[in-house]
């Protein structure tokens, strides 16, 4: 094959072809079958490394860090797998970074306790220092955790893994998915979820249910099923009951608590239940004991009350996931059919899917480029992209002013750091009246930055706090209405509007004659002529970003004065 | 005490018992037979970026009508034909707005129908990216490597030749002929076991 042809079906793979080279290509193409053949088996052959890649890469988790080149070559030379020595690479790297905190929570304390006054911290001395701090609490948690090997985690307590039909208790609160809690208490009232504790306990529960997380390691579970999966880091979890307590060994077990007993029936591994009368007595695998007030102890032969198992779990995970995928499918197809759609962006590929406009017909589109990190999506087997890097961002150029504008984007709430995260920014904002951006403030509120005709800077137009730290890990959806017709802005979080911080209304005001404009377009980043130092970028993984030339409130908005 | 004694369906409240069980059936087979209507859909309309919506289309389409099917025969000429039908379909949209000559490649890339009376197998996509892995463990470690850093990674090429020193021209034909050979050692494996890949 000629190195002609290589390069130009390369070049046609990545879309960057020019005018001549796409020439060259069809002038070959149409002389040449090995040519053929060469570009059909490239395209067949990219689709399945890319369908590969997506497979590999939603099975390995996120790291901060990716191995350059000379770190893989080193590695391979201990000829393992590729993935392994990548999951190897991270896994040691954030075995680094946690030590590195401990290290550093030490010397906080430490300088704290001993040291209060004192803001200089001699290089000579904090070691010593930290060294005895370190034992100090070394020892003190030894007792505390009954000769456990694995220390209690210092990061947030537990994540909400799954829901699966859940129907809360009037006035108790709604965990959704990929919440991510410290001490919580769930008041179940049907369906199933599963918790993960950050020792790699996984609990799922079935409702009606009463569970009180205290701390990674010990569970109240006052009425409700339980299936409990321990792993060697979570030896020693607890379950509280009114009718005694069990605590495994590192097992998998069930646990049903009524009003009137509690039973408890061992899968594999061993355990032990502590009566109320502080008798302990050790469960093997396939061991049934029941327990109420009356009878006291029993060991039944029959087994425990019907539970769910963990297969039958994911199963019903899945099956939800397909019923879940197959509502956004509709809902995607529908909403590209909408006349009113400028642009439609989901991270599942790398383009912008889908732009409208009244110069498309011209041919006046510019490509879009991104720069980011891919990382998983609000939905099984879906994508999201995280821009973290300052020179991170979704780039487009929309031309044209419209009336009214509706922006929409799903984030997923990452609370870490303090700061402004830009949803989206125009190139020419402060230059050019119309000109906008739309951003999180440093207090979780949101915020409309627009440009006036009048030329005296920007106006603001901001929300109340509506982004809190509960709310982590969870997936949001965001809206902003620019409606022209009734002179209002109205910023949504999850369909519901979101109260003005100057005031008691749920809207701004909006009277500019200028059109909004939005033009050279970043997604993600701030772009604008003013620069700071700071980063701006939007670090919360986005999912989805739409931009419409209308005003398109959600369904059943009321939007009282 | 079997374990299968032991358990039992979710609560018919919290769980699937009020919804329609031909549909769940369904979407249990479409499930089933995913790749291989990944498969189809890439052979009508090689672009990768809308075989996510091919399929996705495909299944919601299959499962409206899911009444209509008989589900208990084979339905992989059934999800064949709902694919063919949106993948020509997308494949026609996407191209809408390419350039005239961009098109032109495109259809290049088509593979060619079979003849009358010939015999036209589609491999199951799992099938092919199995066989994929495998070829993929016998290419030389720094092959291996940078097809990882290419598409694993999604680093660019000039990000992968600042990094190795070698020049982006060269990783691109590099990484041309890396596909032109994994197809040749995809096909062996697939032959092997009595399936044709095109």
């Amino acid at each position: 094959m000629v190195n002609e042809s290589l390069i130009l079906v390369e070049r046609f793979l990545r879309g960057e072809l020019t005018d001549a080279e796409s020439d060259t290509l069809l002038a070959l193409l149409e002389k040449d079958e090995q040519t053929r053949q060469f570009l059909r088996r490239n395209l067949a052959v990219d689709f399945l490394l890319y369908k590969n890649a997506k497979n590999l890469t939603s099975q390995q988790k996120q790291a901060d860090e990716e191995p350059g080149w000379d770190e893989l070559v080193r590695l391979q030379n201990a000829e393992r797998p590729i993935p392994v020595i990548v999951a190897e690479y991270r896994a040691k790297q954030a075995e680094e970074r946690r030590q590195n905190r401990l290290t550093r929570r030490a010397l906080r304390f430490a300088k704290k306790c001993v040291w209060p006054d004192r803001w200089d911290w001699e290089e000579s001395i904090a070691p010593v220092v930290t060294l005895l701090v370190t034992l100090t609490l070394g020892v003190m948690g030894l007792v505390f955790l009954l000769g456990h090997s694995d220390s209690i985690p210092i990061t947030t307590m537990a994540r909400v893994n799954e829901t699966i039909d859940a129907v809360w208790e009037e006035g108790a609160t709604a965990y959704q998915r990929g919440q991510l809690i410290d001490e919580s208490f769930f008041q179940l009232k049907s369906g199933t979820i599963q918790l993960e504790m950050n020792n790699g306990v996984t609990v799922i529960l079935e409702g009606p249910a009463e569970l009180t997380v205290n701390n990674p390691l010990s569970v109240f579970c006052k009425s409700g099923k339980i299936s409990a999966n321990v792993s060697a880091r979570g030896k020693g979890f607890a379950i509280d009951t009114p009718y005694g307590k069990v605590i495994d060994l590192g097992t998998e077990f069930f646990l049903d608590v009524s009003k009137m007993d509690s039973q408890v029936q061992v899968v594999k591994g061993k355990v032990h239940y502590l009566t109320p009368e502080h008798e302990l007595i050790a469960l093997h695998k396939n061991d049934v004991l029941k327990y109420n007030l009356e009878d006291k102890v029993q060991r039944p032969t029959a087994p425990v009350r019907g539970y769910i198992s963990r297969e039958r779990f994911e199963t019903r995970v899945r099956e939800q996931a397909v019923e879940q995928l197959a509502v956004r499918s509709d809902t995607l197809t529908e909403i590209r059919t909408m006349p009113e759609l400028l642009l439609h962006f989901d991270m599942n590929d790398r383009r912008v899917r889908n732009i409208r406009n009244e110069s498309e017909i011209a041919g006046d589109l510019q490509p879009s480029r991104i720069r980011g990190k891919r990382t998983e999506g609000a939905l099984f087997d879906t994508y999201a992209v995280s821009f973290q890097e300052k020179r991170d961002g979704l780039t487009l150029h929309v031309p044209d002013s419209f009336d009214s504008l509706t922006i929409e984007a799903v984030v997923q709430v990452n609370l870490q750091e303090k700061r402004t995260h830009v949803l989206c920014s125009c190139n020419d904002l402060v230059d050019q009246p119309g000109t906008f951006l739309w951003q999180f403030t440093r207090e979780g509120a949101l915020q409309l930055q627009y440009t006036p005709a009048t030329g005296d800077g920007l106006l603001n137009y901001t929300t109340v706090p509506c982004l809190t730290k509960e709310m982590n890990g969870t997936w949001v959806h965001l809206r902003i209405v620019m409606d022209a017709e009734k002179q209002r802005i109205v910023q949504f979080v999850n369909g519901r509007p979101v109260r003005e911080a100057t005031s008691y209304k749920v809207w701004s005001t909006w009277r500019e004659e200028t059109k909004p404009v939005v033009g050279d377009f970043v997604i993600g980043n701030y772009c604008g002529r003013v620069q700071s130092g700071a980063n701006r970028t939007l670090s919360f993984p986005l999912s989805e970003f739409r931009l419409y030339n209308k005003a398109i409130y959600p369904e059943k908005t009321e939007l009282n004065e | 005490m079997a374990q299968q004694d032991n358990e039992r369906e979710l609560n018919p409240e919290s769980g699937s018992g009020g919804k329609n069980r031909v549909k769940d059936r369904a979407s249990a087979l479409f499930l089933q037979h995913i790749h291989y209507v990944e498969a189809v859909a890439f052979r009508v309309a090689p672009i990768a970026v809308v075989q996510d919506d091919i399929v996705h289309d495909a299944f919601v389409d299959f499962i409206e009508k899911a009444e209509q099917w008989d589900l208990e025969k084979d339905v992989r000429p059934l999800l064949r034909g709902i694919a063919e039908n949106i993948g020509k379909q997308y494949w026609r949209d996407h191209l809408k707005n390419e350039p005239e000559k961009i098109r032109r490649i495109f259809e290049y890339g088509l593979v060619p129908v079979a003849n009358e009376g010939q015999e036209e197998r589609v491999s199951n996509l799992d099938d092919q990216i199995e066989a994929l892995r495998v070829c993929m463990k016998k290419l030389s470690p720094t092959c291996q490597l940078l097809l990882h850093l290419y598409y694993v990674l999604g680093k660019s090429y000039r990000e992968i030749s600042e990094e190795t020193g070698k020049s982006e021209g060269t990783l691109q034909k590099a990484c041309s002929r890396l596909r032109d050979n994994l197809f040749e050692c995809i096909e062996r494996i697939l032959a092997a076991e009595v399936r044709k890949l095109w």
